[in-house]
């Protein structure tokens, strides 16, 4: 177990977009309320500060909700407040060293890998894009433009109850089958448009229900990762698919801009 | 709401916390503690989504002011 006064808490990796702008940094308060600071090291820049004496393991910290909560918070806030004057490499939530001793040598050790990984987010944030489906909106705007699901169902009514009732099972069933191969192309078509705007993509979980907090059905949860200078174009492109697959139940949503955490995932052992 | 309202700096709790606690550089060194997982992330939002309903954004238009949900948005 590390001793409480030797806990640096890291954010990030920058590169200041001005060579010796991390010396302005406005002061920010981080996670715990310590004064965010920067470490450099072989031409790398941490964000980093101490966490707060007695406050006890950051492990205990993660049983209370509360305090995750805040802690969460306090990470991206730390990133977002850095995030128009240097390229920021958003390190996991929860990244402790026990020493700036320990932050430059993970500097020194790691070096090329995080040079890459700054070279590969310079210059672009993260957008996130979430695909939602209305199935009810989309399977009612299949049946309409299919003249053989409306002969289907004028064959069902004319049939006698017992075997309607079977029928039409059989025909919801391929209704359903239609509105999932719906969806794939209409998340097929937004990926291909969105990325050919973007520098990268990331496939995320979608949400459940309970979380997103919808009534509609989130198909697909990802993010984008949009240089600055084609952040129109990918605008551009959000709204014309909307347009596009908006009448067939389905909507786009675009949060961001983003650190662009997604795009950071690598590990450096 | 408009799409370019969408676009201002409005971040959901949920999107936050998937990010935080999924992505970003794992960073291993001296005395690094690896504290993220998926279990992590939905067991505790399963518990945070209740206290997140009715504010479930932060407005950081103002990245430096960026208020806590709890006080609420402008």
């Amino acid at each position: 177990m590390l001793a409480p006064e030797s806990r640096i808490y890291a954010y990030g990796i920058v590169r200041p977009h001005h060579a010796g702008d991390e010396q302005s940094f406005p002061a920010i308060d981080g996670v715990g309320g310590g004064p965010v600071r920067t470490l450099s090291r072989g031409g790398l820049v941490a964000l980093i500060s101490a966490l707060p004496e007695g406050d006890g393991p950051i492990e205990d910290a993660l049983q209370d909700v509360e305090r995750v909560k805040r802690m969460v918070l306090d990470h991206h806030r730390v990133l977002q407040a850095v995030v128009d004057r240097c390229t920021v490499l958003p390190l996991r939530f929860g990244t402790v060293f026990g020493s700036d001793a320990g932050v430059a040598a993970a500097l020194e050790s790691h070096q090329q890998g995080l040079q890459e990984a700054l070279a590969r987010v310079e210059g672009a944030c993260e957008w996130g894009i979430k695909l939602f489906c209305d199935r009810a909106a989309l399977q009612r705007r299949l049946e309409d433009e299919s003249p053989t699901i409306r002969t289907a169902r004028a064959r069902i009514a004319a049939t006698s109850q017992g075997r309607a009732f079977f029928l039409g099972r059989q025909l919801e069933q391929a209704l359903a089958d239609e509105a999932d191969l719906a969806i794939d192309r209409c998340v097929a078509d937004g990926r291909q448009a969105l990325l050919s705007t973007a520098r990268a993509e990331a496939v995320l979980k979608p949400q459940p229900p309970a979380i997103h907090g919808r009534a509609r059905e989130m198909v697909w949860n990802g993010a984008f990762l949009v240089a600055t200078a084609d952040e129109d174009r990918f605008f551009d492109c959000i709204d014309a698919l909307k347009r596009s697959h908006g009448p067939s139940g389905f909507d786009f949503e675009c949060t961001g801009p983003w650190p662009a955490s997604s795009f950071a995932e690598c590990h450096l052992e | 709401m408009s799409l370019s309202l969408e676009r201002d700096r409005n971040v959901a709790i949920a999107d936050l916390l998937d990010r935080a606690l999924n992505k970003g550089v794992v960073l291993c060194g001296e005395a690094t503690i690896s504290l993220a997982g998926v279990d992590l992330v939905y067991v505790g939002l399963k518990v945070l989504v209740a206290s997140y309903e009715t504010a479930c954004r932060i407005r950081s238009a103002s990245p430096m002011m960026a208020p806590l949900p709890d006080q609420g948005g402008p």
